[in-house]
């Protein structure tokens, strides 16, 4: 059987199971108690007599845990268990009022650390006595065979994603494929389908959650980052955390909750506020060398014939990882044996194994295991394994920003600095062993490098990678060739970082920063780049790109006619701008933005929008023109 | 977290921004022009002065207008 869903109750821990048979979902009852802790403000045995005849206490004792923040010296704790984490919380609330302690290890939240506790690792395999029937280290385990729905509302012109929307209909997407039918059939289609979980992401979230909760499934509100289903079984698993909990939690509280669990293993007391590492006084001349961020070297704008990008696997988490990066390693006074990051900024201590550090090495080598069984699977699995990986590399990314959150429970800037600083010097590296062999460096940013080889061909590629990985011992690989790469400028005339098309070596194209990639950009001029982009696919040689621009352009001129003369379905002109519950969706309207209910247009805003598609095809042609000469 | 200090690539625009309004009152049309016009170059460099920890933007603008300077004597004596 697999645990989905748990919710505290007294005494008890109700879980939401999905059995062996895979069809609905039953409750389940397991007993349990739950743990709070007291750091005491005075003697902790007498803080345990103090406390101890409270009648929602069932057990109270001392411990000893390692204390914040440089996790070297011991100290005692007191710690106890009631029937109910409200219990909990009244008692150590009681205790801080009277000064004798403050409460700790309140992260995560208690549900987790009772299931972790327990040993009942969410969606994984259990036998009947509630012990995992998996081992919970190997990434590559049998997902719970969950029917599951996602579910989107639509509006008239498309998913309705603003809180003013009208709804008239939704989409569900199934295992099976898609069903679409009028709002008033939601709960009804909800029923006929029986999902074990419906997720949904968007406004209008308590009509979802009634239709899912009338066929028996747990509801998830997806309000971090929109993973698929493997992606957020993975993260419950690392994290001992319930499905529809994991859906609400950002990426950071997934990583803080993996590294708080890894806390309480490892006896550190977890303080129940950031430990508020703040920057030291710096003097402003100091600012700029402590101050800075990965090295980004922008690139000058321009056509490029035989480019190849190498990027760095998941280098910063690799240099928190094998630095031993960790706010308690970072500049510990009582530290005999350290290394000295780049640029003289910080000592970091090698006497013992930083907590980010550990947990971000083990998420690493989670990850390689799931890339590496991908190689060989079929496309099922495949999917699902990529998922996974894709939910660990979200963690990863966040990571580092975490490290230099001062309100983050395990983050301080003086590690943050001491990653930016190896990242840093690795990216000099880099680029003076890339020249060194007679490569031109074209743009160089945080962890990927571009250079103009002037070649096509992946083994001349790969031994750009070698260079690269002797240079600086870090993996790296091919992300891709270029058969040609245009950086297009900007207002200013210069190349912006991460901004390029380019025409890769197998045919497809790749696109980043420019309009059809960005989210406020109406579904008209999104056509509008897809074709001229569809039209630049096809060319391969300088001669061939000049040809292909000038059809591109002949394109647009008949596509700003139909602009003009106001043929354009409606459905193509929504622009979806904000965020969250800001989300906006417009037409617009004689230079004013018009809710997308009401109907309007303005076809100087349109035309005008094309400019930019426009002006880059004649910067194109201009630079062939210029290089022919 | 927020950065405190801002990064070489903005102080090299904002002293750009800065030195642009100063040569633009520069009376000689002639000399007015090319000096906005190598003043618009002197970004160029800045990508190599990041190496240096604490680089002062006019040190880049500077460097950036010898540098100018440089090659379009190069290219007037054709050497």
């Amino acid at each position: 059987m697999w645990v989905l869903d748990a919710t505290p109750a007294r005494g008890k821990i109700l879980l939401r199971v999905l059995g062996k048979d895979s069809e609905g979902l039953y409750d389940l009852y397991v007993d349990a108690r739950y743990r709070g802790y007291i750091d005491p403000l005075i003697d902790a045995e007498r803080l345990v007599k103090r406390v101890e005849e409270n009648p929602s206490i069932e057990e109270i004792w001392v411990e000893e845990w390692l204390k914040p923040p440089f996790y070297r010296e011991w100290k005692k704790i007191v710690a106890f268990e009631c029937r109910s984490p409200e219990e909990i919380q009244e008692i150590q609330e009681r205790v801080e009022l009277l000064k004798l302690g403050s409460r700790v290890n309140t992260y995560p939240e208690i549900l987790q650390t009772t299931l972790y506790r327990l040993r009942i690792p969410m969606c994984t395999m259990l036998r009947d006595s509630l012990e995992a029937a998996e081992t919970m280290d190997s990434p590559l385990y049998n997902p719970p065979p969950i029917r599951w729905a996602w579910v989107k509302l639509l509006a008239w012109y498309g998913e309705a994603l603003s809180p003013r929307s009208r709804v008239i209909g939704f989409i569900a997407e199934t295992q099976e494929g898609s069903l679409r039918g009028s709002i008033e059939r939601l709960s009804e289609t909800m029923e006929d389908l029986k999902p074990h979980i419906v997720l949904y992401r968007g406004p209008f979230k308590d009509l979802v959650k009634v239709a899912a909760r009338s066929s028996g499934a747990v509801f998830i509100y997806i309000q971090g980052v929109p993973i698929g289903v493997h992606g957020l079984i993975e993260w419950c698993r690392l994290s001992y955390t319930p499905l529809k909990i994991v859906g609400r939690y950002s990426i950071g509280r997934v990583l803080t909750t993996i590294e708080a669990l890894r806390a309480h293993e490892k006896r550190y007391i977890v303080p129940h506020r950031p430990l508020g590492f703040s920057e030291p006084p710096r003097r402003v001349e100091a600012l700029p060398i402590f101050d800075r961020g990965g090295y980004i070297m922008r690139p000058k704008p321009g056509v490029y014939f035989g480019v190849v990008q190498i990027d760095f696997s998941s280098l910063y988490p690799s240099i928190i990882s094998r630095y031993n990066i960790s706010p308690e390693t970072v500049n510990d006074p009582h530290c005999g044996r350290y290394v000295q990051a780049p640029e003289a900024m910080h000592r970091i201590c090698l006497e013992r194994r930083g907590l980010v550090a550990e947990v971000i090495e083990g998420l690493i080598s989670r990850r390689l295991a799931i890339k590496e069984a991908m190689k060989g699977a079929q496309k099922h699995l495949k999917n699902v394994l990529d998922e996974r990986q894709e939910a660990i590399k979200w963690v990863l990314v966040a990571s580092f920003g975490y490290l230099g959150y001062r309100n983050a429970r395990f983050g301080r800037i003086d590690s943050y600095e001491c990653v930016t600083a190896y990242a840093r010097d690795i990216a000099w590296r880099t680029i003076d062993a890339i020249r060194r062999r007679g490569y031109r460096v074209i743009h160089y940013i945080v962890d990927s490098i571009f250079i103009e080889a002037g070649i096509v061909d992946r083994d001349e590629a790969e031994s750009i990678v070698r260079i690269v990985e002797d240079a600086t011992g870090f993996k790296a690989r091919v992300e891709a060739i270029y058969r040609w790469l245009i950086i297009p400028p900007t207002a200013k005339g210069e190349g912006a970082s991460n901004r390029y098309i380019g025409k890769l070596l197998e045919g497809s194209m790749k696109v980043k920063g420019v309009d059809p990639v960005r989210r406020d950009t109406p579904p008209l001029i999104k056509r509008a780049w897809e074709t001229a982009i569809e039209e630049l696919s096809k060319a391969n040689t300088a001669e061939e790109l000049g040809e292909r621009v000038l059809k591109a352009l002949d394109e647009i001129k008949i596509l700003r006619k139909e602009i003009l003369r106001g043929s354009i379905r409606l459905e193509d002109l929504v622009i979806t701008r904000g965020k969250g519950e800001e989300v906006m969706q417009v037409i617009m309207h004689k230079d004013f933005y018009q809710a997308a209910d009401r109907r309007g247009y303005s076809p100087k805003y349109y035309s005008e929008r094309l400019e930019s598609l426009e002006k880059l095809l004649l910067y194109i042609l201009n630079r062939l023109l210029q290089t022919q000469r | 977290m927020g950065r405190t200090a801002p990064s070489l690539r903005v102080g090299v625009e904002s002293e750009i921004e800065r030195l642009k309004k100063i040569f633009s009152s520069i009376e000689d049309p002639e000399l007015r022009e090319a000096a906005i016009e190598s003043l618009e170059h002197a970004a160029r460099l800045y990508n190599a002065f990041q190496r240096s920890p604490s680089s002062d933007p006019i040190e880049v603008i500077i460097f950036s207008l010898i540098t100018e300077l440089y090659r379009r004597l190069r290219k007037s004596c054709g050497c």
